[in-house]
C-alpha cells in the first residue's frame, strides 16, 4: 500500500474529482494536517499515510461531515484500490476539534484548490496548521505514536513565537491546565 | 479501443447469432445455441449503431417471432438494465407494427422500418436454433427452456440454478418440473427445498433428442457484460485513464460473479495503477472475440 507524497495526493484528487464528476456528484472538504505540509511541501518528511478532514465549507462555517455521504465513501475507496492507497487515505478522524472550535479567522485563510470542476479542497493555512500541531504535540494521551512526528513538523515549519502563541491562544478557550502546560512546554522547546 | 470499435465487433457477435437463426448475411452464422430474448435485448440496445443489424433482426422477429417469449423477454432486458432503453422499446414496437407478435404494451414509436421480408426459417435443425427447436415442439413457455437445461446437463441441476439459468420465476419452475415429473419425463432428487435437483428422466420421450454440439452459454449475462463494457468505454472516454481503471474497477466488481458462472476471465483486481488500466483495455478489446469463440 502507497503511502501519499504531493504528486500522489495531486493526482488522486485529480482523478477523485473527475469521479465525482463521471458519477454526477460534487464534494468540498476542509483538510487539516500533515497532508497539508507533505503536499505544499513545507516539512521534510515527504508522505503522510492520509488527509484528514475537519468538516466541509458550508456558508462560509466548518460543518461535520457526518455521516460522509456514501456515494463520497465510495468514490474514496474507488480511487484508493486504483492507486493502491489505505482505504482512508481521505477521512474525518478530527472532526471531533469541531467541538472545541476551530483557531479564530480560520476559514478566512484556508486555501482553495479546485480538481476537475466537482471536487474542492480547502487546505488549512499555515498559521492554523502549527496551532493544530501545537495541540497534537501537546496531546496527554503518551501512546500517541504521532507526539515525535508533530513536534518535528513545527521544527520543519520553523513555527514563530508569534504563530505558537497564537495556537496557545486559541487552546487556552477550551483547554485545562495540564494541556495548557504541555502546549508550553512544547512552545519552550521549540523557542528555547 | 473507442466505443464504436466495441460496438462494431459486439454487433458483429450478434450479426453471426441473427444469421444463425435465418437472417441472410455473408458471415459465418453461429453453430451454438442462441439465446433469442438476450439476442433481442442487445440488438435494441445497440440503437443507431447498426441500423442494418436492427432492420434485418426486426425482420426475424416479424417473421419468426412467435417462437420468441414476452415474458422472458421483459424478464431478460429487466436483468441486462435495458427495459427503459429507447431503442429497445423502439423495436418492440416496430415488430409488432410491422405485424409481428405483440410482447409487451408499449407507448414507443416505431422505427422508420420497411421489411425486406428476406427471412424465412424454413427449418429448425440447426444447433443454432436449438431452444426454438425445443419451443416449437413442446409450448413457448418454461418447459422448452427447463428441457433445453436438462438435456445438455449430465449430471442432476439444482433448481435454484434452472430458475437462474432460465430466467422464469421459481414458482413457474417448481409447476413446469412437477408436471414434466409427473409426465415421467423429469426426476426430482429432493433433499430439501433448497437443495433440490431435477434431472431428465431416463424413461423421458427427449432421451433420445439430439444434443446441440455445445452447451448453450449463458448469453443474457455475456450481453449485459458486453453492454455494461461498451457503457464503460463510452462514459469515461473523455477521461484520465486513472478514472477509466477507477470505473473499470467498479465495473469488474459488478460482473466478477457472472463472469465466473460464463467461464470467463477477467483481470485481477490486486493490479492496480497503470498496470490495472493496461490490462483492462486489452481485456475490453478483447471482449467481442471471447464472445465471437462463443458462436462456434
Amino acid at each position: 500500500m502507497r503511502k501519499l507524497d504531493g504528486d500522489i495526493i495531486n493526482d488522486a484528487l485529480e482523478a477523485l474529482g473527475a469521479t465525482l464528476v463521471l458519477r454526477g456528484l460534487s464534494a468540498n472538504l476542509v483538510i487539516i494536517g500533515g497532508g497539508n505540509l507533505v503536499y505544499a511541501g513545507l516539512v521534510t518528511r515527504t508522505v503522510t499515510r492520509d488527509l484528514d478532514v475537519v468538516g466541509r465549507l458550508d456558508a462560509g462555517a466548518v460543518v461535520k461531515i457526518a455521516p460522509m455521504p456514501q456515494a463520497l465513501a465510495q468514490a474514496i475507496l474507488d480511487v484508493a484500490r486504483q492507486f493502491d492507497l489505505a482505504p482512508d487515505w481521505i477521512n474525518t478522524g478530527p472532526m471531533s476539534l469541531l467541538d472545541k472550535g476551530l483557531p479564530s479567522g480560520f476559514v478566512g485563510r484556508l486555501e482553495r484548490e479546485e480538481y476537475a470542476g466537482a471536487l474542492t479542497i480547502w487546505f488549512a493555512a499555515r498559521r492554523d496548521i502549527i496551532a493544530l500541531k501545537l495541540y497534537a504535540a501537546a496531546n496527554p494521551n503518551l501512546n500517541d505514536p504521532n507526539v515525535g512526528r508533530h513536534i518535528q513538523d513545527l521544527r520543519d515549519l520553523v513555527a514563530t513565537a508569534e504563530e505558537l502563541a497564537f495556537g496557545r491562544s486559541w487552546m487556552a478557550a477550551w483547554a485545562d491546565a495540564g494541556l495548557l502546560a504541555a502546549a508550553d512546554s512544547v512552545i519552550g522547546n521549540l523557542t528555547g | 479501443m473507442t466505443s464504436a470499435d466495441l460496438a462494431s465487433g459486439l454487433a458483429q457477435v450478434a450479426w453471426r447469432q441473427w444469421t444463425g437463426l435465418g437472417v441472410t448475411g455473408r458471415i459465418a452464422p453461429a453453430t451454438t445455441p442462441v439465446d433469442p430474448e438476450a439476442l433481442i435485448a442487445f440488438t435494441g440496445s445497440l440503437g443507431e449503431r447498426d441500423v442494418r443489424l436492427r432492420d434485418a433482426a426486426i425482420d426475424w422477429c416479424v417473421a419468426a417471432g412467435r417462437l420468441v417469449n414476452g415474458a422472458r423477454l421483459s424478464q431478460v432486458t429487466r436483468e441486462m438494465g435495458v427495459d427503459a432503453d429507447e431503442g429497445v422499446l423502439r423495436f418492440v414496437a416496430t415488430v409488432r407494427a410491422a405485424g409481428g407478435p405483440r410482447w409487451a404494451d408499449s407507448t414507443a414509436a416505431p422505427l422508420a422500418y420497411s421489411g425486406r421480408g428476406k427471412v424465412q426459417v424454413s427449418s429448425l435443425g440447426q444447433d443454432a436454433r436449438w431452444l426454438l427447436r425445443l419451443r416449437a415442439s413442446v409450448g413457448v413457455n418454461a418447459r422448452a427452456d427447463i428441457l433445453s437445461c436438462l438435456l445438455t446437463e449430465d449430471d442432476p441441476i439444482l433448481v435454484v440454478e434452472l430458475v437462474r439459468r432460465t430466467r422464469f420465476a421459481r414458482t413457474n419452475v417448481d409447476k413446469t418440473l412437477a408436471q414434466l415429473a409427473l409426465a415421467g419425463q423429469v426426476e426430482l432428487l429432493s433433499s430439501g427445498e433448497r437443495d433440490r435437483k431435477a434431472c431428465l428422466s431416463s424413461r423421458s420421450a427427449f432421451a433420445t433428442w439430439p444434443r446441440p454440439s455445445a452447451r448453450p452459454a449463458d448469453w443474457t449475462t455475456l450481453y449485459t457484460v458486453a453492454r455494461q463494457a461498451m457503457a464503460l468505454v463510452e462514459t469515461t472516454a473523455a477521461f484520465p485513464d486513472a478514472v477509466f481503471g477507477i470505473e473499470a474497477r467498479s465495473f469488474l466488481d459488478r460482473v466478477r460473479g457472472p463472469l465466473g458462472a460464463a467461464h470467463l476471465l477477467a483481470p485481477s483486481p490486486a493490479t492496480t495503477g497503470a498496470a490495472f488500466v493496461e490490462e483492462m483495455r486489452v481485456w475490453i478489446g478483447s471482449l467481442p472475440g471471447l464472445l465471437d469463440q462463443l458462436c462456434g
